[in-house]
């Protein structure tokens, strides 16, 4: 089936990517992005606190290409995103659209072009469908709008199409139907098929498949691969870590507001340098097992849940690093580059700049997990 | 008592504790002027006390509707066309409602010790039985939670409704003990719904359900925005506290691989239908319905080399208009004859039936009266292979 080659020729590539040097200009771009939600507070003289839901993000998206983000629940990847997609403004730093800066706060018409060319898929399906419109609504009011159809038989027959797409058939019961009367599953593809109507170069997809079971889930994603192929930018936020090795060609790990590492996604999946990274790797369901033995592995205790209004100090992971060292404690870790891509924030590899680590190591310490 | 193996269906289990919850026959339609959609169609199967039943199946086959059923919240057009679900609570539960909620109404019959009808229970018998006795996590977290109020209130606010016996600083200490058992640090129960990250409002829902000990608790979906880890930490709880307070879980979800880990016994659902039925340990190590196993091998896997991965062609069937015969025949590699006429019912996988042996599946291979033998699994594995490269 030619939809499998597609996942396995992208597979292929994803194992020899080029991140380094491509000659491409990034479309979107996340430079140093910051966000606090302050804390409303009954006591107006208690000190205004905040959320640090995210601290220093920084990613580039290329046409072509698929950059999936993945980390901790809570931990900043749908306020990345909503950034991204301009529903939300940064308390600090920038986002440049084609190598400009995107200006917050510009008008409506600045906007709706903005939209024509960056869509995003919501995580909950429940919630981002309006309860009052039809899938038909859904999907003809992008089309219009973005003067995608015209009439009302042009408009039907690519919204049809569109269902075709995300295999919510057969069609012409989808098209009616409003969202109470979809499954979960089904209002996640109506969402997808939504923004794909506007035919945007960047899409923003938040946990797009998180509710198909693994045969639609997999007709989803050679959807997307074929349009990344025929030029998307993607944005892939999942806590599936295989369809990510699959899918994406780089991958980023945060954990608790910060990126703690990143690079080509066979490095990071395969070869993962940060101990969250390889908690998070070695907590991942093993289809090969098939249970055969049954029963959850064992994994680290997770000690006190780190507050994300009084964070940790230095690295955010150093109350459950297993490798924890006393300059943990004290000083977020710089970058450090491992080579082929792949970086990390880690103190173990140096801290950044070699100098500042208690202990510079370049073998990988011992996975945090006992399975 | 009612014996469960006079039901057809699915009867043993791995575990052998008490049945808590009996279904019989339980078929749901959404009723159309287009044409009715048979939503859920004569599922049958038992729950036993302290079993992690997982129930699997593809998107929009039924499962949610079932869970709707099974907890009485099912609105029009969606109407319960035949079945019974047969509650029976422990005998210490049995004595609390009967000293709090008086009635015993609504009964199958009118012994002690018979089950309950769910679904004829009376409205006041209905409040009782929600969240004391079976509680859900709904698959939308963000619809479940009340948007206008924080959740450490709306914790609360469950706690004081059912347990007026704790004073308000003891249902401040439970509500806190309760989010740091899935993860949430206890400074954010000032939040609302909508200041929380969507997996953090999942497991809002969990600790929700969670908080009154149910007896039974349906998990529709519970973890799909939760990352590996926290999904790992917060199922070692719920199995803790399976093997504590002995509670029941029926978990809904289409990661078959986390049921692989998680479940006592497994459900695949197909087109409303329950089309095979078994111990986790048995379905793992053989799928027997051509669908089961397409969902087994269609994994991307993470650890080793990349392989290509199987999927199951074709679409799922119009739920209005399902095939006849077998539902699943016009996607299946190895139908024959009698899958287009004959509808196949839950039977034994094997012959020989042992103590531990019990899977069952719904398809005409396993059929002595249409097949001499059962299909070995490198047949299987072959049919999908051919499909694949055709
Ligand atoms: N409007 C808001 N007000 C206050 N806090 C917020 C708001 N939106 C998000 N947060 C907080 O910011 C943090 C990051 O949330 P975010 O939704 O980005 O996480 P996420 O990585 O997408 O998690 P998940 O995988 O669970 O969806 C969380 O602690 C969340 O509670
Ligand atoms: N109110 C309704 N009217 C008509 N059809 C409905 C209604 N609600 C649900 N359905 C249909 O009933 C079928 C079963 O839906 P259900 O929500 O139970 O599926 P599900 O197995 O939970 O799927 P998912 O895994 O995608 O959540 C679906 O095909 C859906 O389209
Ligand atoms: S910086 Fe320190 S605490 Fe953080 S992950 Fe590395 S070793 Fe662990
Ligand atoms: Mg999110
Ligand atoms: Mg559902």
């Amino acid at each position: 089936m030619d939809t499998m080659d597609t996942f396995e020729r992208v597979a292929a590539q994803a194992t020899t990517p080029d991140l380094a040097h491509s000659a491409d200009v990034p479309l979107l771009e996340a430079r140093n992005l910051r966000r606090l939600f302050p804390i409303h507070s009954a006591n107006p003289f208690k000190p205004r606190r905040a959320v640090h839901a995210v601290e220093d993000a920084s990613l580039a998206l290329y046409p072509r290409r698929a950059l999936a983000l993945v980390g901790e629940s809570g931990s900043g990847k749908t306020t990345v995103a909503r950034m991204l997609a301009r529903l939300d403004e940064p308390s600090a730093g920038a986002i440049l659209f084609r190598g400009e800066p995107v200006k917050l706060g510009a008008g409506a018409a600045a906007l709706r072009a903005y939209r024509r060319a960056v869509q995003m898929v919501f995580q909950d399906p429940f919630s981002s469908l309006n309860p009052a419109h039809s899938v038909r609504y859904h999907l003809s009011r992008p089309l219009r709008v973005y003067g995608h159809a015209r009439g009302r038989e042009q408009v039907t027959e690519q919204a049809l199409a569109l269902l075709a797409r995300v295999s919510l058939t057969p069609t012409a019961q989808f098209i009616d139907k409003f969202p109470h009367e979809l499954s979960g599953g089904q209002r996640q593809r109506v969402a997808i098929a939504r923004a794909l109507a506007v035919r945007p170069s960047v899409l923003l997809a938040d946990e797009p498949v998180s509710m198909l079971d693994v045969s639609i889930r997999l007709d989803i994603l050679n959807l997307l691969l074929r349009l990344k192929e025929d030029g998307l930018a993607l944005l892939y936020i999942t806590h599936d870590i295989a369809s990510a090795r699959y899918f994406a060609e780089e991958t980023r790990v945060m954990y608790a507001g910060q990126m703690v590492e990143g690079g080509p996604s066979e490095a990071v999946t395969q070869r993962p340098k940060h101990p969250y990274t390889q908690l998070l790797l070695s907590a991942a369901p093993d289809p090969e097992k098939m249970g055969k033995d049954g029963g959850l592995a064992k994994l680290p205790a997770r000690g006190e849940i780190p507050s994300l209004v009084t964070p940790p100090s230095g690295c955010r992971f150093h109350p459950r690093c297993p490798h924890v060292m006393p300059v943990c404690r004290e000083r977020f870790p710089g970058r450090t580059d491992l080579g082929g891509g792949q970086w990390t924030h880690c103190w173990l590899y140096g801290g950044g700049d070699g100098t500042e680590g208690a202990e510079h190591t370049t073998q990988t310490p011992a996975p945090a997990s006992a399975s | 008592m009612m014996d469960s193996r006079e039901t057809t269906g699915i009867t043993g289990t791995a575990i052998t504790g008490d049945i808590l919850l009996n279904v019989r026959h339980l078929s749901v339609d959404y009723q159309a002027d287009a044409g009715d959609v048979h939503a859920v169609t004569d599922v049958s199967f038992a729950l036993r006390r302290g079993e992690i039943l997982g129930l699997a199946g593809e998107s929009g086959s039924g499962k949610s509707t079932l869970a709707y059923a099974l907890a009485r919240l099912l609105r029009p057009p969606a109407v319960v066309t035949a079945g019974q679900v047969l509650y029976s609570p422990g005998v210490e539960r049995q004595a609390a409602r009967t000293s709090v909620h008086g009635g015993r109404r609504g009964r199958a019959d009118g012994l002690d010790n018979a089950p309950l009808d769910i679904l004829r229970l009376t409205p006041a018998q209905l409040r009782a039985f929600r969240w004391n006795d079976l509680a859900i996590v709904f698959q939308s977290a963000m619809n479940a939670l009340n948007p206008v109020m924080t959740i450490g209130a709306q914790i609360v606010d469950v706690l004081a409704a059912h347990r007026p016996e704790l004073s308000r600083g003891q249902r401040y200490d439970r509500a806190a003990e309760l989010v740091r058992l899935v993860g949430i640090a206890p400074d954010r129960l000032i939040s609302y719904p909508h200041e929380l990250s969507g997996g953090m409002r999942q497991r809002a829902t969990i600790a929700i359900a969670l908080a009154l000990s149910p007896d039974i608790i349906i998990m529709d979906e519970p973890t799909t925005a939760l990352d590996v880890v926290v999904q790992h930490e917060i199922l070692t709880e719920i199995l803790r506290l399976r093997a504590e307070l002995r509670f029941a879980v029926i978990f809904i979800t289409h990661d078959l691989s986390l049921l692989l880990e998680l479940a006592d016994t497994i459900a695949i659902m197909y087109a409303g239908r329950i089309v095979e039925y078994g111990a986790r340990r048995e379905l793992a190590g053989q799928p027997r319905h051509p669908y089961s196993y397409g969902l087994l091998h269609s994994f991307p896997n993470l650890r080793g080399p990349r392989r290509t991965v199987l999927g199951i062609p074709g679409a799922p069937p119009d739920l209005r208009d399902v095939p006849p015969g077998c539902s699943f025949h016009p996607r299946c590699p190895f139908a024959f004859a009698p899958c287009s006429t004959t509808l196949p019912l839950l039977r034994p996988a094997t012959t020989q039936t042992s103590a531990e042996e019990h899977q069952q599946v719904a398809c005409h291979l396993y059929d002595p009266a249409f097949a001499p033998a059962p299909p070995a699994e490198e047949l299987l594995a072959a049919g999908y292979a051919a499909l694949v490269r055709e």
